[in-house]
């Protein structure tokens, strides 16, 4: 206190708005005003040249000082006036339960000494936040997906359930999202997202729809974060998002997004800075990286436990894998005809085998019938004559599926914003070369399970004694999928798109745009993946067919190898080009990049190119 | 698919399809809280796929429709359940459990007999499944069914 007196004697001269203070609780009042933890908590706007901040939540109802501008000592001390008045009148319409985060932090920065439990009488608040069942919060990473343009970087969704796992599909979900009206076509979708053409908001609800969405439709594989909270952090948390409920901001799909939003709520709890309002991109596996960061640097821990939720595709290779070689026979034959009853088919088998080849079949016309309902109407009656069948047997389940080996923990993988240096030495000719991407999760990467690839707008330049040369990448996308762990009928494709744009001839790229698309077939033996693939090239002005064959490796988790052979017919002649990529991993921040390759073209003499690079990866 | 609800009266015990007030009660919920079927009366199976894969959108407008007030308490998280993931719980039934078979037999506040409130829904799904009028029935008339059997169940064995 006595310091606080010190302060107030002082603080006159440099703060005008203190000249209207009146006691040590209004100093006090303006210190907490100007702190990190009380500015997050109203989302203001950069103050551009000094000028007031702008609010960035646009609701009529979120702010008590204005919604123009906000000055954050005026607000604080709005809010005290509002949310510490008539207490023994609360009810669900009172400030303190609108912003039940908000009387926490005053009454405990301030020293009001309020008793907290007359937060009960909001019975809104308490029933969402469920705190007589719920003491477990989780942030849940959905990995990226390209049947929705938005979905391609992954998604983030918050988990609020018991700690046991116990009814885990009854949890509360929360998610932050764009208000899309019905029917946006996806790409005014797009543009909308890009240019804040649509407002956002956290929005509740029962957690089995994430499950429906990601793990049943969309085949997507999720990882659970427990958050390593407290009481007083895990209900300060719930109490601050009961505020942001229906409270919509500007969406961007870049920054503006779920995972910038849950980031912003953990710096208040933790205390720590996750994100960066300067940032231009914020995709949802970066809060994973700094959590990870922030718990491994071993002075906070925020990670308390962490678990693999497999899609419904991986559940269902995994049944699918422990039938026998009859099992899967019979498998076979019941989809390969039509309408035709199991039973006949199951003859041979023991009552117990029999059972494990019906659920396995269910379980396929389910996934079938889930992620591909164009396939029609048809399948609903198989599965029902298939639910019928195994209703004849006892209940409980007789196939166990096969432990799934999860994905990397998304924390673990490398950052997907990069910078890179070195030399390199294109046709005998020695240079530095440079690159700079602001999101790749290339095949090469730390993590990086199953070699596919996403880089958007990468630049990469070589200076060279008399030139700078570059290359701008727009897109790439290289999918690898494995035809042995496949399901019956099924032939994945591995595919890549890659368009871009280069000053010079390099390799089998001449300068101009250019544009590669591949399709065709991987095969996982072992740790190595062999894909043939079948090619369109364009480049320059020429264009060309070819064939690519693919050896993708990796050795001890940090090194990945990706050796490559590349023959194209263009329409002036026929070129090879044969290529070692590998990367060395020393963390989600440092890798070695080394490339080398050779190329040649209708005869001439070789060109040798090759490349060493440090990579920093820093989102 | 009057056909099939009478079908599914004649094989079913006193217990199984509920009074009408309890099926009002399924169609109120289901509208009240503002589930996808509400916008493609004629497929809810479609409507639930439709609304939840726009990920980062739609969710948000069903959220907002399922007020707290409106959809609170068990029943009405039932019906909701029952309704979206009636596929999962059709396929669990016949198995005879299963992650949402757990949660509706939660829901239906039958702990610590949980195992005769299963056998008593999947007898009672047994019957609906292989009657002839099951496969023209559409999703919500299915899901009304077993809410509605859920329902009875829990009122003789557990309490909702």
């Amino acid at each position: 206190m006595q310091s606080a007196r010190i302060f107030a004697s002082i603080s006159f001269l440099f703060f005008p708005a203190l000249l209207f203070a009146q006691s040590d609780s209004d100093v006090l009042a303006y210190q907490v005003s100007q702190s990190d933890q009380w500015k997050k908590q109203l989302y203001l706007s950069d103050r551009p040249k000094g000028g007031p901040y702008r609010p960035r939540i646009q609701s009529d109802d979120f702010y008590f000082s204005g919604t123009d501008s906000i000055d954050p000592f005026q607000e604080l001390l709005q809010t005290r006036q509002a949310v510490f008045s008539n207490l023994d009148q609360l009810n669900n319409d009172h400030p303190a339960c609108r912003f039940p985060g908000r009387f926490l932090f005053l009454n405990a920065a301030l020293a009001l000494d309020y008793d907290t439990s007359l937060l009960g009488e909001c019975s809104n608040f308490q029933n969402w936040a469920r705190f007589d069942r719920y003491d477990s919060l989780s942030v849940v990473m959905v990995e990226g997906y390209y049947g929705n343009p938005a979905s391609s970087f992954g998604h983030l969704v918050l988990r609020h359930g018991r700690s046991d796992g116990a009814q885990q599909l009854l949890d509360t979900s929360i998610n932050f999202g764009a208000r899309v009206p019905q029917g946006e076509g996806p790409i005014k979708y797009i543009l909308n997202g890009l240019a804040g053409g649509y407002l956002a908001s956290f929005t509740a609800e029962s957690y089995y729809r994430q499950d429906l969405v990601y793990t049943q439709v969309e085949h997507r594989d999720m990882w659970h974060y427990e958050l390593d909270l407290d009481d007083t952090q895990r209900v300060f948390f719930l109490a601050h998002l009961w505020e942001l409920l229906d409270s919509p901001s500007t969406y961007y799909f870049l920054k503006n997004n779920c995972a910038f939003a849950v980031a912003e709520i953990l710096e208040i709890v933790f205390e720590r800075n996750l994100v960066n309002q300067n940032t231009l991109f914020y995709p949802p596996v970066t809060l994973f990286h700094e959590l990870e960061e922030i718990h491994q640097q071993g002075d906070l821990s925020v990670i308390r436990s962490k678990h693999f939720v497999p899609s419904q595709q991986s559940v269902l290779k995994s049944l699918y894998v422990t039938l026998s070689a009859q099992q899967r026979q019979v498998f076979g034959r019941y989809i390969g005809r039509e309408q035709q009853p199991v039973q006949p088919l199951l003859a041979d088998l023991e009552e117990a085998e029999a059972a494990e080849v019906i659920e396995s079949l269910i379980s396929f016309y389910s996934y079938l019938i889930s992620g591909y309902p164009e396939l029609g109407t048809e399948l609903y009656e198989r599965r029902r004559q298939l639910i019928v069948a195994r209703l004849e047997y006892p209940s409980g389940r007789f196939l166990q599926a096969a432990e799934i080996e999860p994905t990397t923990e998304p924390g673990k993988t490398a950052r997907v914003s990069r910078l890179s240096m070195g030399v390199s030495l294109v046709d005998n000719q020695p240079g530095l070369a440079l690159g700079w991407v602001p999101y790749s999760q290339s095949a090469t990467d730390l993590g990086n399970d199953d070699f596919s690839e996403l880089t958007v707008l990468a630049l990469d330049g070589r200076l060279q004694e008399d030139a700078l040369d570059a290359k701008f990448t727009l897109i790439r996308v290289a999918q690898r999928s494995d035809l042995i762990d496949r399901l019956p009928g099924d032939w994945p494709l591995s595919w890549t798109i890659d368009l871009g744009w280069q000053t010079a001839q390099t390799g089998r790229y001449r300068a101009g745009g250019q544009a590669d698309i591949e399709v065709g077939q991987s095969v996982q033996v072992g740790s190595m993946l062999l894909s043939a693939l079948g090619a369109f090239r364009q480049s320059g002005w020429e264009s060309g067919l070819g064939a690519r064959a693919e050896l993708a490796l990796t050795t001890g988790q940090r090194i990945t190898w990706i050796g490559y052979a590349d023959y194209t017919f263009w329409t002036s002649g026929e070129s090879v080009q044969l290529g070692l990529d590998s990367r060395f991993s020393f963390s989600p921040r440092w890798s070695l990049e080394a490339e080398l390759s050779s190329f040649d073209r209708g005869g001439a003499e070789a060109e040798l190119n090759a490349q060493l690079l440090l990579a920093w990866h820093f989102r | 698919m009057k056909l099939f609800k009478m079908a599914l009266a004649a094989v079913a015990m006193v217990s199984m399809i509920g009074s009408a007030a309890a099926q009002r009660d399924f169609a109120a919920i289901y509208k009240e809280c503002g589930l996808g079927a509400l916008l493609f009366p004629n497929d809810p199976i479609i409507a639930v796929v439709t609304n939840v894969t726009w990920d980062l959108g739609t969710t948000a407008v069903i959220s907002e429709l399922s007020s707290p007030e409106t959809c609170n308490g068990n029943p009405a998280l039932m019906a909701s359940l029952v309704l979206d993931a009636y596929p999962q719980l059709e396929q669990e039934l016949a198995i005879g459990e299963g992650e949402y078979l757990a949660s509706m037999v939660n829901l239906m506040g039958c702990e610590g007999v949980e195992g005769q409130a299963v056998s008593a829904l999947r007898v009672q799904f047994a019957d609906s499944v292989a009657g002839g009028t099951y496969y023209d029935a559409d999703g919500f008339e299915k899901a009304e069914v077993l809410y509605n059997a859920a329902m009875s169940t829990s009122n003789q064995l557990c309490t909702i």
